[in-house]
């Protein structure tokens, strides 16, 4: 056996384990999210959230929305976070150097007016140039701020939080549109916790193809959109599937800036988000654990199953990639801003489940998957193939693939009755049997991109999302 | 949300997946063993190089295993997985539609006849006729449809005020959801008791009281919460159950507690100046959150009992009450208190407070404290209190150096526009 066919031999040999070691993980994994969703129902009833919704003696929550450029929308969308049923809660809404008429919209449609704000910089910021609060006692709940723009969706949520006067906050982003009820869901793991709650999140869908009356869902059906039905179907089993799993064993290390409530104290004690990060919701979340860990306090980060807030999902090629090849050298970045977490007993579960689970199930995927078919080629071109075993295996992978995903439609299904007919459903099932062959390569291509541009250093760019606004229903 | 096909269906995956799950680690924990025992011990041992070829042959040599076990073993099971999940998938979502048509289509119809049941005036004979004939017109034997009625004789009870309650519990009786109730709370299922416990509650229906009470002991304590709340739910003017300062209540069972006290609109229990004194902490901030909602005047010697408190909370609520209900001579009380409490929040409070009832002495008093502050937020609340009590003070003052200044002026600024007020 020459050298080459050894690499190639114990290669094979590798991935062979390493597919074994992925079945069992997302196996797991499944139970996990089983168990964890039937015990979040078993308790769903112990505190109504009706009773949160008339209670005067609740917990305070402000809403940090940032904005860019969202003029199309963003009337709607405030109008939509306004209508929350919660009876102590603001909305901070931060003009991130908008160049469009977003904050000139604000100001119009809210009557706001600017005025001289006692603001803190608790956690340091860009510039501030002013805060707008509307005469109109209707939105008294408002409270805008215009700021520089530093091409960072952190440095804006920073700004949000500071002036948030809440002990909790509720992040999310201004295109999000929100269940009436958000705020009472995401609040009651805080309420109802003997442990310190450090954040709690739900699961995010997309709105393409949603109908929207009066700021809030009307009909929700399937996205038609290319990007955004598999996004949604990708959504599904993330948020169903592995959230909930890791929520079960208190291992959760994102929760999403489009939907996450979280305690404020401890954020600015963290020293909020980091500015520099392109992950910068889990970035945080991985930082709030180690600094739990350090102070050997007891903490849970909460997840729960309900579909709570609906957002615009990229409906174009390039935007799209764009996002993701954020998100993947998001998660290079953080991984590396981390690493020596990784087998520190200090860290308990973060350090030997939590952070390895994501260096080698989340990370390496993309890597590996690039490699396998590199290897494949040369088995081809140079040593021959056992056609069979590779079907074999192949279709394999594709049905355990195709089991996962069901099964967290299932899920979903059985939580609530989504989608407006059984021909939403017909698509969403015949979806999950092409997303391996359309959907996924483009994940990885995207991934393997992120990565390579953070081993060589590319500057970060946000990037500009283009809105198509929402369906509106009269 | 339909919770019951969920735990059902669910309960059909689970006890498959703990019988095959196993099998296929057990199987594959097999073959990884295959591969290493047969590789020779001295490969493994650390004197030795390891020999790739050896252990990669090996490995080739169970391939043959792997491929039948995918074959003839994952495959299918995975097929057959898809299959029925599928299925389960597109049945369910049928035949909840079809449910949801049959509902939508009973709507009116059975608004209509509840409606008239409750506001027209029918004697008990008639009642029952009507009842008994709309039972067998409408869901006779389908549990789903007689849930839906139950559902919005509930939801009519919940919203409509001062109806007449012997005729909404005749109605209930004779619906035979009494039956139903009474079967779910001496059902195994915890969960299922406490529905039973909360339709009691909603309902007001106090003659069962005593199948509740047994649970006020449970081990299971979300069942104890839920018995807890019931029973104070359909407890009578002073609220016995609450006198046992051993039930340890929580945050969650606090709000629950406080909003059946104000759904009831009850009177003020005779016994709640006991509840101060509780050793329970929690039953001491529900008295204390009644006492403002009832704008029960404290002592001096009860607020300096309650400011002394080791509970956080409790000296958060005692000036939250003093605040709310100008409870004036408590001025002097919070001043001396001021420097003794650790928690900023409270300490913010109490600022807040002298904001609504404040005095010469306590613009002297917080006027020393000024300079000195460091912490913004303290300070912030300082200058605020100072301006409400003297609006003129700061057009004289003067700081100790021009960055104090200008960071008063920039408070000053926010407090004086009306829209931050």
């Amino acid at each position: 056996m020459n050298t080459l066919e050894q690499i190639i031999k114990s290669s094979e040999f590798f991935f062979g384990c390493y597919s074994i070691f992925y079945l069992i993980i997302y196996c797991t994994l499944g139970i996990l999210s089983y168990t964890e969703i039937k015990k979040y129902y078993a308790n769903s009833a112990f505190l109504n959230t009706e009773v949160l919704i008339k209670s005067n003696n609740t917990i305070g929550v402000s809403i940090v929305a940032p904005a860019f450029n969202e003029g199309k929308s963003i009337v709607e969308n405030v109008k939509s976070l306004l209508s929350q049923d919660y009876p102590l809660f603001e909305v901070v809404i931060i003009n991130d150097g908008s160049t469009d008429d977003t904050l000139e919209k604000l100001i119009h449609s809210f009557d706001l007016i600017k005025v001289d704000y006692f603001y803190q910089e608790k956690v340091k910021t860009a510039y501030i140039n002013g805060h707008y609060i509307s005469t109109n006692p209707i939105y008294n709940k408002l409270i805008v701020i215009d700021k520089e723009n530093v091409k960072s969706k952190a440095d804006a949520m920073n700004a949000g939080i500071n002036l948030a006067k809440y002990p909790l906050f509720l992040c999310t982003d201004v295109d999000c549109i929100l269940r009436k009820d958000t705020i009472a869901m995401l609040v009651k793991p805080f309420i109802e916790s003997k442990k310190k709650v450090l954040a709690t999140g739900a699961a995010i869908r997309i709105s393409n193809s949603c109908e929207f009356k009066e700021g809030t869902m009307y009909k929700s059906n399937y996205p038609k959109n290319f990007f955004a039905c598999f996004q949604e179907l990708e959504y599904i089993r993330c948020f169903l599937y592995g959230r909930m799993a890791w929520s079960r064993i208190n291992g959760s290390l994102l929760v999403s800036g489009g939907l996450g409530m979280f305690d404020r104290k401890l954020v600015i004690e963290v020293g909020g988000y980091k500015k520099e990060s392109l992950g910068e919701d889990m970035e945080l979340i991985t930082r709030m654990r180690k600094y739990m860990y350090e102070k050997k306090e007891p903490f849970v980060i909460k997840y729960i199953p309900e579909s709570l807030c609906w957002t615009e999902g990229p409906s174009d090629r390039k935007v799209f990639l764009r996002q993701r090849v954020r998100w993947a050298r998001g998660l290079a970045q953080n991984l590396y801003i981390h690493r020596k977490m990784i087998f520190n007993p200090k860290y308990g579960i973060t350090a030997f489940i939590v952070l390895p689970y994501f260096i080698l199930c989340e990370f390496a995927v993309p890597i590996l998957e690039v490699i396998g078919l590199f290897f494949i080629v040369m088995d081809i071109a140079f040593f021959g193939i056992n056609y069979s075993f590779l079907l074999i295996i192949s279709f394999s992978v594709y049905l355990f693939y195709i089991f996962v995903t069901l099964i967290s439609v299932y899920l979903d299904q059985s939580i609530h009755k989504q989608y407006s007919g059984l021909r939403d459903i017909f698509r969403l099932i015949a979806l999950i049997f092409l997303e391996p062959f359309l959907y996924h390569p483009i994940n990885i291509y995207a991934s393997i991109k992120g990565y390579f541009y953070f081993f060589r250093n590319k500057e970060k760019v946000w990037g500009e999302m283009t809105r198509q606004g929402f369906n509106q229903t009269t | 949300m339909h919770f019951n096909d969920f735990f059902l269906f669910n309960e059909i995956v689970t006890q498959l997946l703990h019988k095959i799950y196993p099998q296929i680690l057990l199987h594959m924990i097999n073959l990884f063993s295959d591969i290493i025992i047969e590789t020779p011990l001295v490969m493994r041992s650390k004197y030795s190089i390891i020999n790739f070829d050896v252990l990669i042959e090996n490995a080739f040599s169970v391939s043959t295993d792997i491929y039948l076990f995918l074959k003839y073993f994952l495959i299918p099971i995975l097929l057959i997985f898809i299959v029925f999940t599928m299925l389960v998938v597109l049945i369910r979502r049928y035949a909840l539609d079809k449910i949801d048509l049959k509902k939508s289509n009973l709507e009116n119809q059975v608004n209509m006849f509840l409606t008239d049941l409750i506001f027209s005036v029918y004697t008990e004979e008639e009642i029952t006729l009507k009842i008994n004939h709309f039972k067998k017109e409408v869901f006779s034997k389908k549990e789903v449809l007689s849930t839906f009625v139950f559902e919005k004789l509930i939801h009519i009870k919940q919203n409509v005020q001062q109806m007449n309650q012997e005729k909404f519990i005749l109605i209930y009786e004779v619906f035979g959801f009494n039956v139903y109730t009474e079967k779910l709370i001496k059902s195994r299922d915890w969960r299922k008791k406490s529905e039973g416990f909360l339709h009691y509650q909603i309902l007001d229906y106090k003659l069962k009281k005593e199948l509740i009470s047994p649970y006020l002991k449970s081990k299971n304590t979300q069942l104890r919460s839920n018995a807890l709340v019931a029973m104070i739910s359909l407890s009578d003017k002073n609220l016995d159950v609450l006198d046992n300062s051993e039930i340890n209540i929580s945050r969650a069972e606090e709000l629950k507690i406080l909003d059946i006290l104000y759904q009831k609109e009850i009177e003020i229990p005779t016994n709640i100046h006991k509840w101060l004194n509780s050793k329970n902490d929690s039953i001491v901030i529900i008295a204390l959150k009644l006492m403002l909602r009832y704008k029960y005047i404290l002592t001096e010697n009860q607020l300096t009992t309650l400011l002394n408190n080791a509970n956080y909370s409790i000296r958060k609520e005692t000036i939250i009450t003093i605040r709310d209900l100008h409870i004036n001579h408590a001025n002097d009380l919070l001043i001396q208190h001021y420097q003794k409490e650790t928690s900023v929040i409270n300490k913010i409070l109490i600022l807040k407070t002298f904001q609504k009832i404040g005095n010469a002495n306590t613009k002297n008093y917080t006027l020393s404290l000024l300079s000195n502050e460091n912490n913004l937020d303290l300070k912030f609340e300082i200058v605020n209190c100072i301006f409400q009590i003297d609006q003129n003070f700061f057009s004289h003052f003067i700081a100790k150096d021009k960055q104090e200044e200008d960071l008063i002026n920039r408070m000053l600024l926010h407090h004086k526009n009306p829209f931050l007020a």
